[in-house]
């Protein structure tokens, strides 16, 4: 076997390995997490019940915010997880549900449906889901009483992340 | 009656002018447009928010449009989008960190491609001049009596 051969073919294919085993470990559509750590970006939103809203009346408080819609799927399915924490951390945590591109009279009757523990706020001009960076729903993301932006779940929540990150933002 | 229903969505979808574009003189509208050619839609496959139907892009895009209208400078729009969605925005990376490979493997690539051919070409004409300098004559023998029995 020529060994200078192979060494050299070896140094110049190894990093385009390491190129491609980078590139197939990340999710090229995966939107990076860039508010972390940083301040919750302040909104003002009419509340589904016509009530105005801001992020600032909840200073000091930990907030999670859950952008949704009723023709999403997912959010069906955490739906349910987080009245189940609203009710339970109901005083404690904040939780803030923002209607994402959807109309006012479809969110209300999911809810009527579904069921509701949650301040629900209407974002007609997604200057607040853009604002925060959101993909797509649902999209959840927890802000600290410092009003920091701790962690952004890009999906469905689980309960061991929705109390996990709950755990955080109370602590903090 | 149906034409006129898909007539009515179309227009919808794509003639409406938002409140912030109509405001907009043709150079800041051309400064929008530009913006919105280089900002990716979260939502579509490596889509410009400009050209985008969705609804998500639409109203991305009249943010670009209201910050325009504001006065913010080219930079200062992209940044705001930057610091939202990360460089990720970026239908074009910056040249900067680990995105300088983008700009700097292709030509490489290539470069080494050529180099490789180039070398392999010279290899294989040196060892052609080897065989013809250490042939045995042989060859040279056997094309002598052919050549001979043709002529006969």
């Amino acid at each position: 076997m020529n060994w200078r051969r192979a060494w050299i073919s070896g140094f110049l294919v190894l990093p385009f390995l390491v190129l491609l085993a980078l590139g197939f470990g990340t999710d090229p559509h995966a939107v990076p997490f860039v508010l972390k750590g940083e301040p919750a970006p302040a909104f003002r939103l009419e509340s589904l019940s016509g009530e105005p809203v801001s992020l600032e009346s909840y200073q000091g408080k930990p907030v999670v915010m859950n952008f949704w819609a009723s023709w999403c799927e997912p959010c069906k399915l955490e739906h349910r997880l987080l009245q189940n924490a609203a009710r339970r951390f109901a005083g404690e945590v904040v939780f803030l549900g923002v209607v994402y591109q959807d109309t006012k009279e479809a969110a209300v009757d999911f809810l009527n449906k579904y069921g509701n523990e949650m301040t629900q706020l209407l974002d007609p001009d997604s200057k607040t889901a853009i604002d925060y960076g959101v993909s797509g729903v649902p999209e959840s993301f927890f802000i600290n009483r410092k009003g920091q932006v701790v962690y952004k779940e890009p999906g469905v929540l689980t309960p061991e992340r929705l109390f996990g990150e709950l755990e955080k933002i109370m602590r903090d | 009656m149906r034409y006129l229903y898909l007539g009515i969505i179309v227009v919808f979808l794509f003639g409406q002018e938002s409140r912030a574009e109509s405001r907009l003189t043709g150079a800041e509208k051309a400064k929008a447009e530009a913006i919105g050619a280089v900002l990716r839609c979260p939502v579509c496959q490596g889509m410009p928010i400009v050209d985008s139907p969705a609804k998500m892009a639409i109203e991305m895009m009249d943010v670009v449009n209201e910050k325009v209208a504001a006065g913010e400078s080219e930079e200062e729009i992209i940044n705001y989008f930057i610091g939202r969605y990360g460089e990720w925005v970026l239908l074009r990376p910056t040249a900067k960190g680990f995105n300088v490979l983008v700009w700097i493997l292709p030509p490489l690539a290539l470069l080494l491609a050529f180099a490789f051919i180039v070398y392999r070409a010279r290899g294989a004409g040196k060892r052609e001049a080897v065989e013809d300098k250490s042939g045995d004559g042989s060859e040279d023998s056997t094309l002598d009596a052919v050549r001979k029995e043709v002529e006969l």
